[in-house]
């Protein structure tokens, strides 16, 4: 075994998982479909990594797998989920991976924009996606409706990405 | 992009996020995304705060793994970083008691170990913890004729949090939303405590670990397993002590007592097996490694738990993944002596069972063909591997169900893809044709007969089944047992003579039809237990082989310098 190339392979995996994991959802919006997709190719990566040039970007090839096992559920769920048309997700594919390198700016201006989130509207968000509550469970919990927790989850969301949209500019024009 | 627009927009993405949209909406978000890069740029920045939240919400810890990672230069081999791993923000919900991690990051010649994370539990296990389904982190995926402690239900899909888990026969599958998997065979007691800890009380259970979920801790009486990115199987006894068997990759095994002195732990690789006793004094045996001693084999047919009442229990263990097959020239000289070393590979595919099984039943298959011969080549993973009983010598039907490869190809070049042809057995039968009757449809079986060492070939030709020859002459095959015992290659070469093919072989450029089984038996190597079907038309809805038009496409692809 090549022991120097499997460190950098280890390595590199580590440090692009969030992206991966990123490329995945922005075609598989589901959660718990896209944690699926993206365990299996984090396995077939593994199974894979004698194949990896380190001498070539890792991210493009990672996401080759990904977009694999992508269509593989994609057929799978063809009659049993609405998904956006075959056409448009390789487009979207296409697009994705001409973003990459503004994707670790991106993330460190969530983390930033998560700081400064109000305590209550952080809590809904941690109790969505960390605990994984439905949106009836958080409404029933805080006796309300569930549209309006749907409401306050979409004004949380939007906050962010303004948030984001803001702050990378602001780093754009320093 | 309009202010109406954006809104109009947002709300659909918003829709998408939630799993609300209807068609028509998906159906109207398809449109303004398509061939406008504009409007796709928006969707992406936009999708990507849902996509970061579902990370860095993630159960794992795996931003906290990165952001301590050290630089990549800065790693040389067996260099140790340790880390103080703390999250970034107090999040609500979580237990009292409390954690230190520690990351170790190693690199050593065999294995990355990217994580060692040593935690202290600071409470004693609880008793009887009543369901949180709020906090819930994994789920049941699977039973196998599971019965549980108090006549509890559990179905498959129930949501589990923290809680101790009494299972008194059978097995069961849980997986983790962090994509760790424990498989847990009664009797047994499992503490579920959250995603990246659990404790076993008594029983045996085998955890597959995701490289997201390195630092995984099982947790016994007697020891601590931290999982460094593996598979391993846990047994605590009653009064034996704790087993620790690591199937792949490694984990760091810590007796109680090892812990309270700071000790690093015994480092345990795949192949190798500990028992750790805390009576009288603290021990640790290396045992020898035993495959079967945790259970993970399929099950008999009859005792098949299947998901989907309308499936059989003869139905595939596996979801096919692939399509096409490429079928490489073969370079001159290849030895048919079970090592596929001298092959040309770049054909070569994989396909697993589907959880619990896919650690030990998997294959990784090959073809190869010259102007006399196509080669077949394959690694299968198996735990009685090489075992048949089922005799070349007696007239039978099929001879499969002592373990065996199986194919249905077609050599027919002016029939090229899909294949047609259907047989009895499928779910729209009609009456036999002539083309049904095609001497170019071929259907191989590969096994090896233990009784004699004897690697054997039925074949059979049409949808029919006539024609069929055992252990034909022309035809070179060997297998090898895998040095761990876990498996076999099997390597033929069958003249395409035997596949009604002297007079026109398939030859560069062409696309043809092929389907490859792996079946499986039970330690006995009588009977049948199981199977794997990959290379498959997704067009065709029914999987059975009986229909040729569900073949895959066999690529016959040129030389590479062509």
């Amino acid at each position: 075994m090549d022991a120097k190339k499997h460190q950098q392979f280890a390595q590199r995996l580590v440090r692009n998982q969030n992206k991966v994991f990123r490329y995945v959802v922005s075609m598989v919006v589901n959660r718990a479909d896209a944690e699926e997709i993206f365990q299996q190719t984090c396995l077939t990566l593994w199974e894979n990594w004698e194949q990896y040039d380190p001498a070539l970007d890792f991210l493009p090839w990672a996401c080759g797998f990904a977009y694999n096992h992508i269509r593989n559920h994609r057929r799978k769920m063809e009659n049993r989920q609405v998904l956006l048309d075959r056409d448009v997700v390789e487009q979207l594919q296409q697009r994705a991976l001409g973003r990459q390198p503004s994707l670790d700016d991106r993330r460190a201006a969530l983390l930033a924009c998560l700081e400064e989130l109000p305590e209550e509207q952080r809590t809904s968000i941690e109790s969505y996606y960390e605990r994984r509550q439905t949106v009836e469970q958080i409404a029933e919990q805080r006796s309300a409706t569930p549209n309006a927790i749907y409401k306050m989850l979409r004004r949380i969301r939007t906050a962010l990405f303004q948030c984001i949209t803001r702050r990378l500019a602001a780093e754009a024009m320093s | 992009m309009s202010t109406t627009k954006q809104r109009q927009f947002r709300e659909l993405t918003d829709a998408l996020v939630e799993g609300t949209a209807t068609s028509k909406d998906v159906e109207r978000l398809s449109g303004l995304l398509r061939d406008d890069p504009e409007a796709q740029d928006a969707y992406l920045d936009f999708i990507d705060v849902h996509a970061l939240l579902s990370w860095e919400f993630r159960g794992s810890d795996s931003a906290e793994q990165v952001s301590n990672l050290p630089k990549e230069d800065s790693l040389a081999e067996d260099e140790r970083v340790v880390a103080t791993v703390t999250r970034r923000w107090p999040r609500s919900g979580e237990r009292s008691y409390r954690r230190t991690w520690e990351s170790v990051v190693r690199v050593g010649l065999a294995m990355i170990v990217v994580a060692a994370i040593v935690i202290f539990f600071k409470g004693k296990p609880t008793d009887e913890s009543q369901p949180d389904l709020a906090g819930s982190f994994c789920q049941l995926s699977k039973t196998v004729g599971g019965q549980w402690g108090s006549d509890r239900t559990v179905r498959v899909g129930e949501r589990f949090g923290p809680q101790r888990l009494k299972l008194k026969t059978g097995i069961v599958e849980v997986t983790f939303d962090n994509g760790v998997r424990a498989v847990l065979a009664g009797p047994a007691e499992l503490e579920l405590v959250d995603s990246m800890n659990a404790w076993l009380h008594r029983g045996r259970v085998v955890f597959r670990v995701p490289p997201s979920a390195i630092g995984f801790t099982l947790e016994t009486t007697e020891a601590n397993v931290v999982d460094l990115g593996t598979e391993f199987g846990v047994h605590a006894g009653e009064s034996v002590g704790t087993d620790v068997q690591v199937y792949e990759g490694e984990v760091v095994a810590h007796a109680k007592d090892d812990l309270q002195n700071d000790s690093m732990g015994k480092r345990l690789h795949g192949g190798q097996a500990l028992r750790i006793s805390t009576a009288g004094g603290c021990t640790t045996e290396e045992l020898p490694f035993w495959p079967e001693r945790f259970v993970r084999y399929m099950p008999a047919p009859e005792d098949r738990e299947l998901a989907d009442p309308n499936d059989s229990p003869r139905s595939p263990h596996n979801s096919p993944q692939h399509e096409e097959l490429q079928i490489t020239p073969a370079p001159t000289d290849v030895a048919i002596d079970g090592d596929l070393s001298d092959w040309n590979l770049k054909g070569q595919f994989s396909s697993r069972c589907d959880p619990p099984y896919d650690a030990f039943y998997h294959v990784n298959g090959a073809m190869m063909y010259d102007k006399e011969y196509l080669y077949i080549g394959a690694d299968v993973g198996d735990p009685f591997p090489m075992r048949s009983l089922i005799s070349p010598h007696e007239r039978r039907k099929l001879y499969g169900n002592g373990g065996c490869l199986a194919f249905r190809l077609s050599t027919d070049r002016g029939m090229g893809w899909p294949a047609r042809g259907q047989g009895p057995g499928t779910t729209k039968p009609r009456k036999m044709l002539q083309e049904d009757r095609n001497d170019r449809l071929v259907f191989l079986v590969l096994w090896y007969y233990a009784a004699e060492e004897l690697p054997s070939l039925h074949v059979t030709y049409g949808m029919d089944w006539h024609g069929a020859k055992v252990n034909p002459s022309g035809y070179q095959g060997a297998f090898r047992q895998h040095a761990d015992g876990k498996g076999y290659t099997a390597e033929y070469a069958i003249p395409w003579a035997l596949l009604s093919a002297a007079d026109d072989p398939p030859r560069a450029g062409d696309t043809l039809a092929c389907t490859w089984l792996v079946h499986w038996s039970g330690p006995e190597g009588l009977n049948w237990k199981g199977q794997l079907v990959d290379v498959v038309n997704p067009e065709e809805k029914d999987w059975n082989f009986q229909n040729a038009a569900k073949w895959g496409r066999a690529i016959y692809r040129p030389p590479d310098n062509e």
